[in-house]
């Protein structure tokens, strides 16, 4: 029985970026030596290829009702559709490196949000759901104009529900806002919400937006340059109705929650860096990786409904036999 | 190298694992370990008074001399651990220092930088300060010096020759080059000369190339113009200038050559660095011979550690340690073109010199940089991209988009308002030139920078001088860089930099991945990422086990028709289970089914199993009238491709269906949980989880998705909630494992949090028990999943809020088809029941429908049974129907109008009058009506007109408060003997002597206090009391407790008698202090509970009743929920027990509420009841109760309007309240959720479950809850020619009105274009299509005949294979032939297809 464990990683250079599919079952990674290699949960290889002509950064699962259907993301500031395996598109909009994919909620279709190191976040949809070749830029919002790639944080991360439309937040370059945004098919991009730290004080690296899991409100959570794991409970707008639509009135509010520094301060080490942060499947652990080389969890008290939070352990990335 | 009077870090160059610090007159070998201490000095090489820079020879035998070259100009060759050998050796009398042999220089002057040829360590670049007409550069020969260590050398030394296993520099190679020509120096001063280079230059660093790749490259910089490449095996001429290679102009403080890219070196100088490929030097030599203007060489990479800069101004802030450091300004600006103030919106940063710069030898493009006056190394990521054009095929529009964009050399791709000079080419308005040259270079690998971070020291505040990049031990791209860094005091310290992991990833299942992971062992380093898993298959089969056997003798056994009876193993239609999984094995994989359609296919549409075509919810295929348990079994069969045949697939002997209930229901649910629990896998876990991760593991397992997981695998359903109390039971052992106490609090379910889960389900199943059977509806009141308030408070008639049968809208639709069809459902029913069930069993069935249908949910597995008995919930919408249909008449009840919660808060103390605060239950006699009939289920021997008394509190609403009591479950306390049962039951089942305590408490409660003292009550009559059953327990402390009890009594008991006399005994107040100190000193809460009461009543004059606030609102220990409720029912009077109701449900949907066990007040239906799980939800994240609990709660009759919306009406706007459409995401959620785990058919189950509901709720605009999946297409016209779903929804609305709703037009035809359907391949006549409304209409209304008009005849049978078909009967009879029993036919029965259809079956 075996609780943590280490897969070995068959890339050649240095891993940055892991995704479980939809079921749990297989697992997407990408890494500096331009390959993404599929392996199951059981540490079988399913699949490897070079995928980019440069080290890529992000990798992506679509919803499996779209099939075996992976994305990613490079420095060679394409993203590239790929299924089974097979190149199935290249969509080459940016000007920079791009930094992330995600899929929308299956909800909305086929749809990836990208955010690159060019300040555009832009989302994608695709026409032709059979063959998956056909991309089309749906949407594309310019989040940053002065980036500075080497510091820059960039992230997007949708709202995992679809009652409230299709939403994201997403931060590109060395800011500490991170901007919720909306698209809907008949009007452009609205910013809806934006989580400011103030003083302002860093760059925002990571967002992650938890799945509600029915509650009544949203948790998104932050990882800066400053080491800092930030949460913000974000309460949507009430919904009116059930078929979505939201109430004009009601806006969009947030307040931050919880703040730890822990991945800035543990160790001999200061000036960390949190490289990371995701959510589990209910939105109840936040994980966060930092570079004091920890991953650490963090859980809400039971009683607080979200408001606050504690260290629920952490792990070490290096293992010492 | 850099010329520095401070200290400076060199490592051992052939990776070992010592490393110098030099600087003033002295260097110090020191020597890192991995034991304590960390840094070892060595041995240490003093007066070196004039020592200016120094070099570390890479020759491996003998691997410690040094070159020092000094201030004079003159290199010293020496060996530093000289002495400490000749210590050890042979002089041992004679310290001495070792031979120093030095290499003179003919004009004085300082030397700047040393360097060994790594190629061949016998050659030596030193290079010097600048001097009138002589070389700055010499390359010395120093074999003979080398020669001379080597045979002083001593056998200690052979012990010391460092081998590395992964060493890329084999000893073998040395001296396998050439050697270099000599270059015809003008003035040969000494032969060991070899070259001499840079004439009247600076030289301020040296580096030779790695050793591989260009064994006799030298890069040189010029200080302060020029980086110069020199290949000294091809000196090109001797005149000045010309030997070089290629001449850059750029200003170099240092040079680092990549270990790993050995082509690509680094250059600092005023603050900036900069990368360049060796390879794209020559460029500029053709261009600095034609011209002045040098168009320099395109460096691939230009950053100074401004482009840091939010980075590290927040850290020099957070830090607080460091001061902005200043460098020079001007000269950054300079070199920039750009100052800093052009960015108003980015801090100000001083960029400043960099005193030293090195490739990380441990990762690839790591470059770690240290500015003068820092604290901190900064490391910066540099990545390579290939961006070579894209070789797919692509548009070529998209590809010159790319290549337009091409920005080379750049520090990032985007648009930046400043660039270095070699660097600022913009390429968006660039020339259609500028993009051929751009499309040009972009041919070559690009560096982008791509992350910076920096390294702090905490133990070292000063600013760093120096650091050195330790080379990893195993060769493995290494996460963890060491850095070694020296202060400008000395300090030294080892530092080990992580990336911050970009990879961390959750599975739906629970388990994370983490990365990159460096597993360390003794002799390997595997790098990959980790995993933490949260959920153990392993784990769960032996629960899986206990969990089968449980199913099997659990009293919670839904379609027992179905469920229950053995199959043989040979059936071939038994492929799964319904209801529970009795196998769940098969939830993990979908095991395979030979559905005879909706087969699944590679599109992702899903396999529908028979199962579920069997279920009647699933809409088209029956609409069926959960009315009698015989019809449905018989519908159900024939639906079913056998039944067609008249083959019996499955046993339909509903009597021995029955039997298996009503054996399997003897056994008490609580034992067979309590067998679970008293074995829980808590030793096993606690060992998994004592290692070092053993909090993330434990987080991670104990998370409410692990749990809501467990629980569904385990049966957690809508249908059975006495199943669900214990399965949260048994996981609440996974919540708390014990493993410590600090994990106790961050583990999703805390005990208190399951146990209150687990009284909640039970207390639903005990109350629709109470409520649901027969019939919630009593006089037009819905009492289902009715909360106490509800009841307490009453309808507005009577002054109440009404939260109970509080109708939208009563008076449409849905109230008068209900109640007609009721009729006619209990006409049919009646006669029915006298069929062929024997009516001994009623009372068997009965108690499994308490056990296990008491919810609506059930009708149609209680439908199987064939007894219209044993469907309470079905009978209960058939019950009363002349009353139901007169009360809708009344005005009152029409309770649309939600009367506000009136003003009774006032209710305070004094109010406290025995006179009634409401109005009488006469102004509604219907309520009043109902509460009696709800009264008269229990066994409370009390006549319909004459409410019963009250025995405790005189009270003006004694029949809410029985029906409360009774709802609580507590109505036992009314009654002597049966409060003596449960006093012998608590005694005789509570683990240890608790029950005991509870048992007393009760007792004294209730003013039977036993010991012959209570004569005042009946319970003397039994001889029983607190005082003879404290005594019974072993616990000696209850015995004391008697005699406590026994003491107290007269005062008590007096209190009891002469409530009013003022002539009563009262305690003496010495004795009341000390029962309030042991009031406090008491554990027990029911021992603390009974003395506090036993205490007030026996003190005060006139007891008044507030001590039971006091024990109801007891903070630290409180008794569970709903035995406070019965302590406030039975005890307290009317107003205060309306204030604590409220109190109750303020506190609930209060900031702290989320407790779920003040449904038990609410009620289940109401949106209080909604806002409750919310607040729950939102606290726990167990969307999966939430979403079980409202459904459940929905499908109470006032639910049921909404539950319409919610499914069918998605279009409907603005009536639902937000409530409701709460409910919808919480079950999408769930459902979403069971997907993701993979648990389908939990999900399928939960559908069902739901459907059930609707059905339950009648309402005819639901036919489905999933769309439609298959469509008939006409073959002409390309239209549907099934009706579509509208028409056919209001159609189906009218069905109560007969036969309007039957389409016209000829069923054989396209309703669209009227061709002809295709037809049967066996009988040949044009297939039929008949609609659903119409079928399910004859199938709602034709009881008598509906066999006949069944479409089973009719239905279109098609092959997916060879798309032949026709009539599902003929199609079935060709392959099965009559009997069914085996294949008579495989292949299609069309003439000329070959298709073996049959073995698609």
């Amino acid at each position: 029985m075996i609780q943590t464990g280490l897969i070995t990683s068959a890339h050649s250079d240095l891993l940055t970026c892991l995704a479980y599919d939809f079921y749990g079952t297989n697992i997407a990674s990408c890494g500096l030596d331009q390959k993404i290699v599929v392996t199951t949960t059981d540490q079988s290889l399913k699949y490897e290829w070079k995928a980019h002509n440069a080290p890529i950064t992000h990798v992506a699962w679509a919803h499996p009702e779209f099939g075996e259907v992976l994305a990613s993301a490079g420095m060679d500031r394409t993203v590239r559709i790929w299924e089974r395996g097979e190149e199935k598109a290249v969509l080459l909009d940016a000007r920079g490196s791009v930094r992330q994919v995600e899929f929308a909620p299956s909800a909305f279709g086929l749809k990836v949000a990208t955010v690159a190191t060019d300040g555009w976040l832009r989302v994608y949809e695709c026409l032709d759901l059979g063959k998956l070749d056909v991309w089309a830029l749906a949407d594309a919002v310019e989040l940053a104009r002065e980036v500075q790639e080497v510091q820059g944080g960039w992230a997007v991360s949708w709202c995992k529900d679809r009652y409230w439309g299709q939403v994201v937040a997403a931060v590109a370059g060395a800011t500490d806002v991170v901007s919720i945004i909306q698209f809907s098919p008949s009007t452009s991009p609205q910013t809806v919400l934006e989580l400011k730290l103030s003083p302002s004080s860093t760059t925002i690296t990571t967002v992650a937006w938890a799945p509600s899991c029915g509650r009544s409100y949203h948790l998104i959570a932050t990882g800066g340059r400053d080491g800092h794991v930030r949460i913000w409970k974000v309460n949507p707008p009430m919904l009116d109705v059930i078929d979505g639509d939201v109430d004009e009135k009601d806006k969009w509010s947030a307040q931050l929650v919880a703040d730890f520094d822990d991945h800035a301060r543990i160790g001999p080490l200061e000036g960390g860096v949190v490289g990371k942060v995701d959510w589990n499947v209910t939105g109840t652990i936040l994980s966060s990786s930092g570079s004091d080389g920890r991953v650490r969890l963090w859980k809400p008290s039971l009683t607080s409904g979200g408001r606050i939070w504690r260290i629920a352990g952490s792990v070490g990335v290096e293992q010492k036999e | 190298m850099p010329v520095q009077s401070e200290k400076r870090v060199l490592w051992h160059p052939r990776h070992s694992n010592k490393f110098v610090v030099g600087g003033g007159s002295q260097i110090t070998l020191y020597e890192l370990s991995d034991e304590q201490p960390e840094i070892r000095q060595v041995t240490s090489q003093h007066e070196l008074q004039f020592m200016k820079c120094f070099a570390w020879s890479p020759a491996s035998i003998p691997s410690d001399i040094f070159a020092v070259g000094h201030t004079s100009g003159r290199v010293d060759l020496l060996r530093l651990e000289a002495s400490r050998y000749s210590q050890l050796g042979r002089d041992e009398n004679v310290l001495s220092s070792g031979p120093i042999l030095s290499l003179p220089v003919r004009n004085q002057r300082s030397c700047n930088a040393l360097a060994f040829c790594p190629s061949d360590p016998n050659y030596l670049a030193v290079g010097l300060d600048k001097v009138r007409g002589d070389s700055s550069l010499v390359i010395w020969d120093v074999q003979e010096e080398m020669g001379v260590f080597r045979t002083t050398m001593n056998p200690f030394d052979n012990a010391n020759v460092v081998t590395i296993p992964h060493s890329n520099e084999p000893i073998s190679k040395f001296n396998t080059y050439p050697p270099i020509p000599r270059t015809d120096h003008p003035v040969r001063t000494d032969q060991r000369i070899v070259q001499a280079h840079a004439q009247t230059e600076l030289i301020s660093s040296l580096a030779w190339l790695p050793q591989n790749t260009h064994p006799y490259l030298l890069l040189a910089g010029l200080s302060p113009r020029w980086l110069r490449l020199f290949d000294i095996r091809n000196p090109a001429g001797s005149g000045a200038g010309a030997s070089y290679v290629s001449s850059i102009a750029t200003k170099v403080t240092g040079i680092a050559t990549d270990p790993f890219d050995t082509t690509r070196f680094a250059t600092w100088g005023d603050g900036v660095v900069t990368v360049w490929d060796i390879r794209k030097l020559h460029i500029s030599r053709i261009h600095s011979d034609s011209t002045n203007a040098t168009p320099s060489p395109t460096p691939l990479l230009t950053f100074s550690e401004k482009d840091a800069g939010f980075d590290s101004v927040s850290s020099t802030l957070a830090t607080g340690a460091s001061k902005p450091s200043v460098a020079s300004s001007s000269a950054s600006s300079k070199t920039r073109g750009v100052s800093a103030t052009d960015f108003p919106n980015l801090p100000v940063v001083q960029h400043s010199t960099y005193m030293t710069a090195e490739f990380s030898p441990s990762r690839r493009g790591v470059l770690v940089t240290l500015a003068k006056d820092a604290n901190y190394v900064r490391l910066w990521d540099v990545l390579e991209v290939d961006n070579s054009p894209i070789t797919r095929e692509v548009d070529n529009e998209n590809i010159i988009k790319l290549q337009d964009k091409v920005p080379v050399g750049r520090k990032s791709w985007a648009n930046l308002p400043w660039g270095s000079s070699g660097t600022s080419t913009e390429s968006k308005n660039s020339s259609p030139i500028h993009e051929e040259e751009h499309r040009e270079q972009s041919q070559h690998p690009m560096l982008i920078l791509y992350n910076t971070r920096k390294a702090f020291t905490r133990s070292i505040s000063n600013p760093l001088c120096s650091f050195a990049a330790v080379p990893p031990v195993y060769l493995s791209h290494q996460t963890i860089s060491k850095i070694v860094v020296v202060s400008q005091l000395g300090e030294i310290t080892v530092q080990s930099v992580h990336d911050a992991p970009q990879a961390l990833a959750w599975s739906s299942r629970g388990d994370m991945l983490y990365g990159p992971l460096q597993s360390v062992d003794k002799d390997d380093v595997k790098t990959g990422f980790g995993v933490v898993h949260s959920y153990h298959e392993e784990q769960e089969e032996t629960v899986k086990d206990e969990y089968v056997h449980d199913t099997q003798t659990s009293p919670s056994v839904t379609r027992p028709s179905m469920n229950q009876k053995p199959y043989p193993a040979s059936e071939p239609n038994e492929f799964h289970e319904r209801g529970r999984p009795r196998n769940p094995v098969t939830f993990q994989e979908v095991p395979p089914s030979p559905a005879l359609f909706g087969r699944g296919d590679a599109e992702g549409f899903p396999a529908l199993s028979r199962s579920i075509s069997e279920n009647p919810v699933s809409a088209n295929l029956a609409a069926t009238k959960p009315t009698d348990g015989r019809k449905e079994e018989e519908k159900k069969m024939t639906f079913s491709p056998a039944a067609a045949l008249r083959v019996p697939l499955r046993p339909t002997n509903a009597l021995s269906s029955l039997m298996n209930v009503s054996a399997i229901t003897h056994n008490e649910p609580s034992t067979s949980v309590k067998s679970q629990s008293s074995n829980p896998p808590t030793p096993k876990y606690q060992s998994m989880v004592n290692g070092g991760k053993a909090s993330v593991v434990h987080a991670a397992a104990n998370d409410i998705s692990v749990l809501m997981r467990r629980r569904a695998i385990r049966g957690y359903s809508i249908r059975d909630p006495l199943r669900n109390a214990s399965v949260i039971r048994e996981l609440s052992h996974f919540g708390n494992p014990g493993a410590g106490v600090e994990f106790e609090e961050p583990s999703a379910f805390r005990s208190k949090e399951s146990e209150m889960l687990a009284d909640l389900w039970e207390w639903i199943h005990h109350s629709q028990k109470f409520l649901s059977s027969p019939t919630p509806l009593l006089h037009g009141y819905d009492f289902s999943f009715a909360g106490v308030w509800g009841i307490w408070d009453g309808p507005p008639s009577i002054g109440g809020s009404g939260t109970i049968s509080r109708y939208k809208d009563s008076n449409t639709h849905h109230a008068e088809p209900s109640t007609n069809m009721s009729e006619e459902y209990s006409s049919n029913s009646g006669s029915l029941t006298s069929g062929s069930v024997s009516s001994s069993l009623t009372g068997s069935i009965n108690m499994s429908s308490g056990s296990s249908m008491m919810f609506g949910g059930s009708s149609i597995i209680s439908g199987n049974i064939g007894d219209a008995e044993a469907t309470p919930v079905h009978r209960d919408r058939l019950e009363l129907p002349l009353e139901t249909e007169t009360a809708s008449l009344y005005p009152g009840f029409d309770r649309s109008r939600r009367v506000k919660p009136q003003d009774e808060t006032s209710t305070s103390r004094e109010t406290r009058t025995r006179s009634p605060i409401t109005e009488p239950l006469t102004n509604d006699p219907e309520w009043r009506q109902a509460l009696l009939e709800l009264l008269a289920r229990t066994e409370e021997p009390s006549s319909a007109s004459r409410p019963p008394i009250f025995p405790y509190v005189s009270t003006s609403r004694p029949l809410q408060r029985h029906v409360c009591l009774h709802l609580i479950g507590w109505g036992f306390i009314l009654r002597d003997d049966s409060l003596m049962a449960e006093v012998r039951r608590w005694e005789r089942e509570s683990e240890g002597d608790e029950g005991y305590a509870r048992a007393a408490a009760w007792l004294v409660f209730s003013g039977r206090y036993g010991g012959g003292a209570g004569v005042s009550n009946e319970g003397a009559v039994h001889g029983e009391g607190a005082i003879e059953c404290l005594l019974r327990s072993e616990d000696e402390s209850h015995h004391m407790m008697s005699g406590v009890i026994a003491a107290l009594v007269p005062f008590a008991s007096a209190t009891l008698t002469t409530p009013n006399s003022s002539s009563k005994l009262a305690l003496p107040s010495t004795l009341l202090e000390h029962y309030a100190r042991l009031v406090n000193k008491l554990q027990d809460s029911y021992l603390r509970a009974l003395l506090t009461h036993l205490t007030a009543i026996s003190s005060s004059v006139t007891p008044s009743g507030e001590h039971w606030l006091e024990i109801l609102h007891d903070e630290e220990d409180l008794l569970p929920f709903y035995e406070r409720l019965a302590l406030a029912f039975c005890f307290l009077d009317d107003a205060a027990l309306t204030t604590y109701l409220r109190r109750c449900r303020e506190h609930a949907l209060g900031k702290n509420g989320g407790d779920v066990d003040a449904l038990i007040v609410t009620g289940l239906g109401t949106s209080e009841g909604r806002e409750v799980v919310g607040l729950w939800l939102d606290r726990i994240g167990d969307v999966q109760s939430a979403a079980l609990l409202c459904w459940t709660g929905l499908s109470s009759s006032l639910g049921r309007e909404r539950i319409a919306k919610l499914t069918s009406g998605l279009k409907a706007k603005g009536q639902t309240s937000i409530q409701d459409s709460r409910v919808a995401r919480w079950v999408e959620a769930y459902r979403d959720f069971l997907d993701s785990v993979k648990l389908f058919h939990c999900r399928v189950e939960f559908d069902i479950e739901r459907g059930e509901m609707l059905q339950i709720a009648k309402d005819q605009k639901i036919t489905s809850l999933a769309p439609r999946q298959i469509l008939i297409r006409c073959n002409y016209c390309n239209k549907t020619v099934t009706p579509n779903a509208e028409i056919s929804l209001s159609e189906s609305n009218n069905l109560g009105t007969g036969q309007d709703s039957i389409p016209k037009g000829k069923p054989t035809t396209c309703p669209h274009c009227g061709r002809a359907l295709p037809r049967c391949s066996i009988c040949l006549m044009i297939l039929s299509i008949v609609p659903d409304a119409h079928r399910e209409a004859e199938l709602l209304l034709d009881h008598s005949q509906y066999q006949d008009n069944d479409t089973i005849d009719d239905a279109i049978l098609l092959c997916l294979g060879c798309r032949h078909g026709g009539h599902a009967s003929h199609i079935l009879q060709w392959f099965f032939g009559q009997d069914g029993a085996v294949l008579s036919h495989r292949v299609c029965p069309v003439a000329d297809c070959a298709h073996q259809c049959g073995n698609e079956f």
